[in-house]
């Protein structure tokens, strides 16, 4: 029979007691925290991936503020682009109705007052800044009005940059939030993007000349490609009719370059009514052209927004009254309203980039969100205490207390000495 | 009357030894002692032999050696489980998942570099940047200090558990004396209470170090360390003490004072051996964190200076760190002293290195563990694990250095950037189509369409690159194209470089980073591509300006990428450490739970033999009172007797 010391007895009476106290402590704890883990030692592999996990949220938490971000700086450049829209629209219908044959002198000059003010209006658009006063069109040189007139006042210029600024949103996605003014206004290809055509200011006739691109690819061969240049000269037939030579040259048309290497393409009898057709491209004239009538198309160069209006604002405050005039200023206009409609093309595309990016950071945004809820969930059930369990285990451990307690009180009555006389 | 007299004696010692019994219950170390008494050996008479009474040979104690030794050796477990179990949970709660972790920290740092990436010239979000790396850096220095302190509280324990060993070899030294001058006596009359007080002291000895103890044929007892040192030899006790490791002054070595041997290794069980066990942890899990401190700080300055400041400047560095710690072993005869710096903080490691110098060659080997690493050797430097250590003077045959990379690095991590304008959130240029004209306006009138790339940071800049000297860094450069096939990068002096160009393989342009500030060997490289080139095109490099926002972007993404020993991220490095010393703290707690329930049952078992039950005491209170009422009544009959006759 084993014997058992009396202050054996005691001890472990003791040590029982403890150890239900300990774990009634753990259960406490537990409930009032609400984690089942507080050190690494309750559970080294969720307390691990604990860390792992609020780390992934920590990232989460700073891509959800970066589309918060994106979508704040892509909704603003979004109206400035729409307001600009807006105003090539108007500009475009005032151009229309100047163009129109019945539209005198006197409303041109009337008109180039506001075209005048559409510039400045489209000055204010492209020099928007944001709540903090950045530029918003200045690339990286947000703190620089990036679109000025020059000294002399005729043109306007850009002082920002290329720079455009992205956000992470991702892991592996950045989204562009912003855009360089000057792909967006400055760097426009003037004419139809392909050529533009220009009328000699010394013409007589009455003509205005139009182009069009027949073969993409041979045009721009000759035009991108090789920098060539034609003049189109009318001469007289001498039996009341026309004859046409067109000239091709390296270079801008007059230039010694051009001069040096200029030959003649194409030459006939001019059919009032069809068109002249060259190297890929065509020309249709409105109007009589006179004998000594010269024209120039050259390779769309780059023209700002501001420049396209400014054209507009200088024919129409130019516009003459004889035949001769009118038709130089229809031709100007008519370059005008083809330049508009490749500003129009740049920025719409451009607003429709941004409506684009607006819409993959919407999802990125939930993307990031059904993520966080994931790892939410998954850190909850890692560490956050399960209350019904606990809340069960601590009653049974203080039920084991009681009985425990109980026990002990019991061992301790029964002592020989209680019996002893 | 004297037979009855020789009862009331015996039961008068009963008595008193139950008394003793009953009063020392709850003396630790006491044994139970039973009165051992026998018949007296009935006088040499003829005829009827009749007994002459009782007498008591002796008073024992009831002991076992064999469960003696049982418990000793359980508290010497118990010591060490429990001193482990004590040191883990201290870790464990500085790793605590909640408040005292690294990881609110470390997303704090990383957050605040994506919100300026989304406003880079915001004051608000540079000072809020500046503010979470300091954030950062204190955290660092909160876990960093607090593994130092505990490993200085580590040390101070060593001492004073090594002060209390002395002690308690000195008193048993002081028993054995006595216990074998109170020998001579009868054979039974052991020095019980001394004995008792002998073998208490062993077991408290043994909860501070594991012992062997052997009892000598003189009745003295023999004490020996784990690795056979002679602790206590009959009146004689030897001396531990402590000394600074000759390699690693700030940790203690046990030595065995009468050889000056250091005996640390062998020191097992015990709260000492439980010391030593978990000073290599709290000293691996300080480490690790350095090891994180280390690679984050220098991934995050060079980011700073691969970028422009506010100011247009190159930007310094955000974060300093202590250089890895380096220490000549004290026992060095040789004049040669070492530094080392990291070289490529991605592949530090968590290790502390010891350099030996034998028979003319180095050798390097990890200090925890003794692993052999390979290293390279140019001149008098030493490269290995991303370090590179420089020897200079003259080593001696057989001296020894300690290289620690990480061990200081958390504590020592501090933010050294104050001017929020310092923030590096740009990256140095922004590539231009055009140039830039007399009224610095950007102008363009290329007619090729050859574009030019944004621009990245490299160390090899491709084959036709024009590579501009790092004097023109920061300098706007144009580049022109003079031929299909051909272009020119001028600054505003001149010309400084020309490079070659071809439609398959485009054209580069690499612009050097002075260093210092920058990083050494880098580049800022930019692609020219396009198929048709027109001379007289034009591109422009332009510093970038305050709303570039790329390196403040780049800084942010250092959070994602695995820059600790080159497979980890920070945090994901972080939950390794946080596992590892989990795991530790864990399996402290079990091994403890296992030493203590292993002790109570050797204690049971102990006690089952030496301790004192009350009902047994009560039992035989009851039967020597008996006893000596039963003899007092003979005496009363054996008087009661004589009176009869004196009356007669």
């Amino acid at each position: 029979m084993i014997r058992f010391s009396t202050s054996e007895i005691y001890a472990s009476a003791l040590d029982g007691i403890r150890q239900q106290q300990n774990r009634m402590q753990d259960y406490y704890r537990q409930l009032s925290t609400g984690e089942k883990i507080t050190r690494p030692s309750d559970a080294p592999v969720a307390a691990a991936r604990v860390v792992n996990v609020d780390s992934a949220l920590g990232s989460l938490k700073g891509w959800a503020q970066n589309v918060k971000a994106a979508q704040h700086s892509l909704g603003q450049e979004n109206t400035q682009l729409q307001s600009a829209t807006t105003l090539i629209d108007r500009v475009r219908t005032l151009g229309l109705q100047m163009a129109n044959g019945t539209t005198s002198a006197q409303d041109r000059r009337n008109g180039a007052a506001t075209v005048t003010s559409y510039l400045h209006e489209m000055m204010g658009y492209a020099n928007a800044q944001d709540p903090n006063g950045h530029y918003l069109f200045a690339g990286t040189r947000s703190a620089t009005q990036p679109f000025a007139y020059n000294s002399a006042g005729t043109k306007v210029q850009y002082h920002g940059d290329s720079g455009q600024r992205k956000l992470a949103v991702s892991r592996s996605q950045k989204v562009a939030v912003s855009d360089a003014g000057n792909t967006l206004f400055m760097d426009v290809r003037n004419g139809n993007g392909t050529f533009a055509v220009g009328a000699a200011s010394s013409n007589t006739g009455t003509a205005t000349a139009a182009g069009a691109v027949n073969d993409a690819s041979q045009a721009k061969s000759h035009l991108q490609g090789q920098n060539q240049s034609y003049r189109i000269q009318f001469a007289s037939s001498g039996s009341n009719g026309l004859t046409y030579t067109i000239q091709r040259g390296q270079g801008t048309v007059g230039s010694s370059g051009w001069t040096s290497s200029e030959t003649t393409i194409a030459s006939g009898s001019y059919q009032a009514g069809a068109g002249l057709t060259f190297d890929g491209m065509s020309l249709h004239f409105s109007g009589k052209p006179a004998a000594g009538d010269t024209f120039t198309v050259s390779p769309s160069s780059r023209q700002s927004v501001f420049a396209t209006l400014r054209n507009l604002h200088d024919a129409l405050d130019q516009s003459g009254t004889s035949p001769a005039e009118n038709a130089q200023t229809m031709q100007k206009i008519n370059n005008v309203l083809q330049s508009l409609d490749q500003a129009q093309t740049r920025i719409g595309s451009a607003q429709a980039a941004v409506g684009a990016r607006i819409q993959s950071t919407q999802s990125a945004g939930k993307a990031v969100q059904s993520v966080q809820t994931q790892l939410k969930k998954t850190r909850s059930g890692l560490a956050d205490a399960n209350m019904p369990s606990v809340i069960t285990k601590l009653d049974q451990a203080s039920l084991s207390l009681q009985a425990a307690s109980k026990a002990f009180v019991q061992v301790q009555g029964l002592s020989l000495f209680k019996f002893l006389p | 009357m004297r037979i009855a007299l020789t009862g009331l004696d015996a039961a008068q010692t009963g008595l008193a030894t139950t008394g003793n019994n009953i009063s020392n219950a709850n003396s630790p170390g006491y044994s139970r002692e039973t009165v051992q008494q026998a018949a007296q050996v009935p006088a040499g008479q003829t005829g009827l032999i009749q007994g002459t009474g009782v007498t008591v040979t002796g008073i024992t104690r009831s002991f076992s050696q064999f469960a003696e030794s049982r418990l000793w050796q359980a508290n010497a477990d118990a010591g060490s489980a429990s001193q482990m179990k004590s040191s883990m949970d201290r870790l464990n709660n500085l790793l605590s998942t909640s408040s005292g972790s690294l990881t609110p920290a470390l997303s704090g740092f990383f957050k605040a570099a994506q919100t300026l990436a989304g406003n880079p010239s915001g004051a608000v979000e540079r000072q809020a940047f500046l503010g979470a790396a300091q954030t950062l850096s204190d955290r660092f220095n909160a876990l960093g200090d607090n593994i130092s302190r505990q490993r200085a509280d580590i040390s101070s324990q060593i001492n004073s558990a090594v002060g209390q060993i002395n002690t308690l070899t000195s008193e048993i030294a002081k028993l054995n004396v006595k216990i074998g001058s109170m020998r001579g006596g009868s054979p039974g009359s052991k020095p019980n209470g001394l004995l008792d007080q002998r073998d208490h002291l062993v077991k408290k000895l043994s909860h501070l170090v594991g012992v062997s103890v052997t009892k000598q044929s003189n009745g003295s007892l023999s004490v020996f360390t784990g690795n056979g040192q002679t602790l206590v030899a009959g009146a004689k006790a030897f001396k531990l003490g402590t000394r600074p490791n000759a390699l690693d002054g700030t940790n203690l070595d046990v030595v065995y004072e009468p050889s000056g041997a250091v005996v640390s290794k062998g020191i097992r069980g015990g709260t000492l051996g439980g010391l030593f066990s978990a000073r290599s942890k709290v000293e691996q899990a300080g480490n690790r964190l350095g090891q994180i401190a280390v690679a984050l700080t220098h991934a995050v300055n060079r980011q700073q200076s691969l970028g422009l400041d506010a100011n247009g400047n190159l930007g310094g560095p955000l974060f300093s760190v202590p250089a890895p710690k380096t220490r000549a072993a004290s026992t060095n005869t040789g004049s040669a002293t070492v530094t080392a710096s990291v070289s490529n903080s991605q592949a530090v490691t968590a290790h502390d290195y010891q350099l030996h110098y034998q028979g003319g060659a180095w050798t390097v080997t990890t200090r925890q563990g003794g692993k052999s690493v390979s290293f390279t050797q140019s001149g008098n430097t030493l490269s290995f694990d991303g370090l590179s250590v420089t020897v200079s003077g003259t080593p001696a045959n057989g001296d020894s250095f300690l290289v620690q990379p990480t061990a200081s690095a958390a504590s020592g991590v501090s933010t050294v950037l104050s001017d929020p304008s310092g923030i590096a959130a740009a990256a140095p240029y922004v590539s231009n189509a055009g140039s830039i004209n007399s009224n610095g306006a950007l102008v363009n009138n290329n007619t090729g369409n050859v574009t030019v790339s944004s621009g990245q940071t490299t160390a090899t800049p491709a084959g036709n690159a024009a590579v501009i000297p790092a004097s023109d860094f920061g300098k706007t450069l144009t580049i022109k194209f003079t031929g299909s096939n051909s272009y020119q990068v001028s600054d505003s002096g001149g010309v400084v470089a020309s490079g070659s160009y071809s439609s398959s393989s485009g054209g580069h342009v690499a612009v050097k980073y002075p260093s210092p500030p920058g990083p050494s060997g880098e580049y800022w490289q930019v692609a020219l591509t396009g198929t048709t080139p027109q001379t007289g095109d034009s591109y422009v490099l332009q510093p970038a300006g305050t709303g570039d926002n790329r390196n403040a972007t780049a800084l942010g993404a250092l959070g994602n990428s695995s820059l600790v020993g080159g497979s980890a991220t920070f945090s994901g490095s972080y939950a390794t450490l946080t596992g590892t010393v989990g795991d530790a703290g864990q399996h402290a707690k079990l091994s403890d739970q296992a030493a203590q329930g292993a002790l109570a049952q050797a204690t049971k078992s102990q006690q089952s033999v030496s301790g004192v039950n009350m009902n047994e005491e009560a039992a035989n209170l009851l039967k020597y009172q008996e006893a000596f009422q039963a003899s007092a009544k003979a005496i009363g009959t054996a008087d009661k007797l004589f009176q009869s006759i004196l009356g007669l």
